[in-house]
């Protein structure tokens, strides 16, 4: 390349005006063997920058391994748990259904009566109790007169 | 993504990121530490990978925070470490040991720039960015990165011309 062009291109790099393909240009020249004498104090500058293009990582590196993430074990656990609780819940809701119908009328008024029979014992052997407690309140009505 | 693809996709810019960090740190230790750390970092980040605009750009800015924090902390401590490797084991050296001692000169003088002059001039000269891209990177507009550059690039020759003419004149 002409030596003037060489120089106008250098003024150029120091004002930081040129292109990266001048900038090429300019790197070329300079590492060649036929740098004129008066820009010799130059060549180091782009030998540097060539010098330093070929530097690079050279360790070998061990990425740590993908751990396996037993963050979401839990949740999962957790979320299983309440689906098993709720499968189990309702169906025994369900089979409770099934045991209260009766197919003949019959049948179904006799269970019924038997069913408030007992209830009407439980409630009876409630009162009965209960009549204990209207003597208590007597007495105590006589004590407070 | 698995480590192969991982490695894939980070082998072409890890050695400009390695040398980004030499730029800063200056130690080819500390640079190798760095981009060791960095890269792992990147690994763990690796499922943000397809939002990213630009997976170069991403491993640039957090390797040059890195540095920056390395460098903050190496201050605070008072810890002042010199280094003198400027030596390139892998360079074939073609040229002579006159011409290595003075490419090694550059490096020192690169070594004292201002840190925003050295790493502009790092990004353009040695890895090729473009302006546009240094300025992004950097957060400054196009003229900023010009005239830093042009600033970093005269004050390297000032120095240079004053050693070659050193005993001339």
């Amino acid at each position: 390349m002409e030596l003037n062009k060489i120089e106008k291109l250098l003024e150029l790099y120091f004002e930081g005006a040129t292109s990266l393909e001048q900038e090429a240009q300019l790197q070329d020249y300079f590492t060649s063997d036929e740098v004129a004498g008066h820009l010799a104090e130059y060549a180091p500058l782009f030998g540097a920058f060539a010098q330093a293009k070929e530097q690079g990582f050279n360790r070998n590196i061990e990425l740590p391994e993908t751990k396996r993430s037993w963050r979401w074990v839990p949740v999962a656990a957790s979320i299983l748990l309440c689906v098993g609780l709720f499968l189990t819940f309702n169906q025994k809701q369900g089979s409770e259904h099934d045991l209260g119908t009766y197919k003949d009328p019959e049948v179904a008024a006799l269970k019924t009566k038997q069913a408030l029979f007992m209830m009407g014992n439980f409630v009876n052997k409630g009162t009965g109790q209960l009549e204990k407690l209207e003597t208590f309140e007597e007495t105590a009505n006589q004590i407070k007169k | 993504m698995n480590q192969k693809e991982f490695l894939a996709q980070v082998n072409p810019i890890q050695d400009r990121l390695y040398r980004l960090a030499r730029r800063l740190l200056v130690s080819d230790d500390e640079a190798q530490d760095a981009t060791q750390e960095i890269l792992i970092k990147l690994w763990s980040n690796r499922k943000k990978f397809k939002k990213l605009r630009s997976i170069e750009a991403f491993a640039v800015t957090m390797t040059k925070n890195y540095c920056y924090d390395k460098l903050k902390a190496k201050s605070s401590n008072n810890l002042q470490l010199v280094h003198s490797n400027y030596e390139d084991q892998h360079y074939n050296t073609v040229k002579t040991s006159e011409n290595n001692d003075s490419v090694n000169w550059v490096f020192k003088l690169m070594k004292e720039l201002p840190e925003q002059q050295r790493l502009v001039l790092h990004m353009r000269d040695v890895e090729q960015y473009s302006n546009s891209e240094i300025a992004k990177e950097l957060d400054l507009n196009e003229t900023a990165v010009r005239v830093t550059l042009s600033r970093a690039r005269k004050t390297i020759r000032e120095q240079l011309l004053k050693k070659h003419n050193y005993g001339i004149k």
